[in-house]
């Protein structure tokens, strides 16, 4: 028996495998899937109702479901995995990059003290800036980037301890 | 014969790839490094590469790319370089021909303070506001004098940008300190003035199109209030709720303006409408627009290949009483913004795509599946453009144009188009510029079968997918074969 949390946002379902026989929320699943081709695109199946769905790995525990209009973002977790080192337990104090993009402007000096809120750093993508903002009250422990520098999604700009 | 080279990207340079390809003219595309597999790029008889991602700014590299080629006409699109007035006049010094309006009127309406002062002498009505720029340091009077709210703007802006809003004066600094910022860094400028805000006002406009020698004639209205950040984002024509008599001013203010500056081309004049159907000049884009195809549709004209024509030195053969406007049209935008993570905007690969058909429905795309998505240029993906022979007619077929619409690998704002044209405000017609800003979306009723359905079926994929969707799951080696088998179970079972 394998078990499986799929969760949809908040939503989760616990996917049981056994043999061939395969439970959702403890329940069987009375549809059918068919896979359409190599590059993802499935048909589902139940009673006389056909729906094309696409599915899509985004990394190894993420796929992304395009089904009847919706994109749905599917997290799975498997208990038997070994969970490894996140950087989601990461201190609260890191501001990393929400998108990627170019340093426009840096505001601040590592060593220099700061207020939660007070922007840091100003980041421009697709031709709109946003202002990067610090997460807590203290001091600007390391400032890794420089104006003019361009930056990935998720990447580290400031440390505020 | 006229050789086009389009100096613009994404979609709307196929659309004018297009329409060189329909009336028979040869066309060049340009790119920069990382645009070398842009769908716009095969749409062109030759491509010339420009290198850096920001040359599509560069007038000298566009020029030189027209040279090599022999193109001798230069498309500019929208945004980049169409409105800048130094670019037109160094092209047409090069010998080639801009298409556009003369630099001269570009360089008029570039300026929005000059611009404000033509609208006004052609017997507009313009916004309460400064008739200076502000100086550097905002005086205090000045401070204490403005009406608040008051809009600090940009006299080059454009496309939403360099413009905040000031609430009161301890505010004013600031916002006047950041429309600055924003402006010279988009537009070289940092000079601003203030203009008054109306609220609850649509923004409405009108298409214009001209001879250069003073003939200037309207394509009807279109009406451009959804917006996000000042950014449109569903335009339609002709616009809901406004009276024949309304109408009928703007389009003649509009074309009055237009005779003044004995407008080239295509343009388009801002207006602000309010509450009591009071109307105010806002701004003239002198170039082709994103929304243009909604005034197609209406009109059954073809703007760009009225473009191309003049500008192949052809007269203008279109006259006020041709332009027969018919049905309704709307345009939605798709954007590369995760909508459902404070609009940010998305870049990544297309991994899947589907788009929409049928009668009544254009979807002006640069999308292919593989396609990059950078962050370098704006997050525009493709417009949907529907019409029907009534206003809900157009919004039904909207709507199924926007759920037929399938993109896989990056969030677009999809969903949200479809909230946007499902709310009750929409469907009446009754809104205005600030509707989206407090927009809440209906909530989106979770399908629980389909998602009961979805996990399995994700599950099941990811464990076909051995070794490597196998690899983060740390289970007995006979695991794959029961999950194997439970997908072919489903595969072929019968219910």
């Amino acid at each position: 028996m394998t078990l499986y949390t799929v969760s949809f946002g908040s939503r989760q379902y616990q996917v049981n495998i056994e043999g061939s026989h395969a439970t959702v929320n403890g329940e069987p699943v009375k549809a059918t899937f068919q896979t359409l081709n190599q590059y993802g695109l499935h048909l589902l199946q139940r009673g006389y109702q056909a729906m094309e769905f696409h599915l899509c790995l985004q990394d190894e525990e993420t796929l992304q479901v395009l089904v009847s209009g919706r994109r749905l973002v599917a997290h799975i977790a498997n208990p038997f995995r070994r969970k490894p080192a996140r950087c989601q337990d990461a201190p609260s104090g890191t501001l990393t990059a929400p998108m990627p993009g170019q340093v426009v402007q840096v505001l601040v000096e590592e060593g220099q003290a700061v207020k939660e809120g007070q922007p840091l750093l100003v980041i421009e993508s697709m031709k709109m800036q946003m202002q990067m903002r610090s997460p807590l009250t203290g001091r600007v422990a390391c400032l890794p980037v420089a104006a003019g520098q361009q930056v990935d999604k998720g990447q580290v700009l400031a440390q505020v301890e | 014969m006229m050789k086009v080279l389009v100096a613009n990207r994404g979609e709307i340079a196929i659309r004018i790839l297009r329409a060189c390809r329909e009336m028979g003219l040869p066309s060049v595309a340009v790119y920069t490094d990382v645009d070398q597999l842009a769908l716009h790029v095969r749409h062109a008889d030759e491509a010339v590469p420009l290198g850096d991602r920001r040359n599509y700014l560069n007038g000298q590299a566009l020029i030189e790319a027209s040279r090599c080629t022999g193109a001798n006409a230069i498309h500019p699109g929208y945004g980049f370089l169409s409105e800048n007035a130094d670019f037109a006049s160094r092209v047409e010094a090069a010998g080639l021909t801009f298409i556009g309006p003369r630099p001269e009127t570009l360089a008029l309406l570039g300026d929005k303070l000059a611009a404000r002062q033509a609208a006004s002498q052609a017997g507009l009505p313009v916004l309460p506001g400064s008739e200076a720029p502000l100086p550097q340091e905002v005086p205090l009077e000045i401070a204490r004098q403005v009406h608040y709210p008051v809009l600090v703007k940009a006299v080059s802006g454009g496309g939403g940008r360099g413009i905040r809003l000031a609430l009161s004066p301890k505010d004013l600094a600031p916002m006047v300190s950041a429309a600055r910022q924003e402006a010279l860094a988009a537009f070289g400028n940092d000079t601003v003035y203030l203009e008054s805000l109306v609220q609850d006002a649509r923004h409405i406009e009108v298409q214009i199109l001209g001879d250069g020698c003073g003939y200037v004639l309207d394509l009807g209205e279109r009406e451009c209030s959804i917006q996000r950040r000042r950014q449109k984002l569903i335009e339609e024509a002709p616009a809901p709720l406004i009276s024949e008599d309304l109408r009928r001013r703007l389009c003649e203010l509009a074309r009055s303006l237009g005779r003044q500056l004995k407008y080239r081309g295509l343009g388009t004049i801002e207006f602000l409408v309010d509450g009591d159907g009071q109307y105010y000049f806002m701004e003239a884009n002198p170039r082709l627009q994103v929304e243009h195809p909604v005034t197609e549709m209406v009109t059954g004209l073809d703007l760009v290949k009225q473009q191309l024509s003049l500008a192949c030195g052809e007269p203008l053969a279109l006259r006020q009483g041709d332009v027969v406007l018919r049905g309704h049209s709307i345009e939605a935008r798709l954007l590369a913004e995760d909508c459902q993570n404070g609009f940010i905007p998305a870049a990544g690969v297309i991994q899947y795509l589907k788009e929409p058909g049928g009668p009544g429905v254009r979807v002006d795309s640069a999308l292919y599946p593989g396609a990059i998505i950078t962050s370098e240029y704006d997050s525009l993906l493709a417009k949907v453009i529907t019409w029907g022979e009534t206003r809900r007619a157009a919004i039904q077929r909207l709507r199924g144009a926007l759920s037929e619409y399938q993109v896989g690998g990056i969030p677009t704002d999809l969903e949200f188009l479809l909230q946007i044209i499902d709310s009750p405000e929409f469907i009446s017609g009754k809104f205005t510029t600030t509707y989206l800003e407090n927009f809440q979306p209906a909530e989106v009723a979770p399908e629980n079968e389909l998602e009961r359905e979805m996990a399995l079926a994700a599950v099941l994929y990811l464990q076909q997918r051995a070794p490597s969707g196998l690899a983060p799951f740390v289970n007995p080696p006979a695991a794959s074969q029961w999950m194997t088998a439970a997908w072919r179970e489903q595969m072929h079972g019968t219910i």
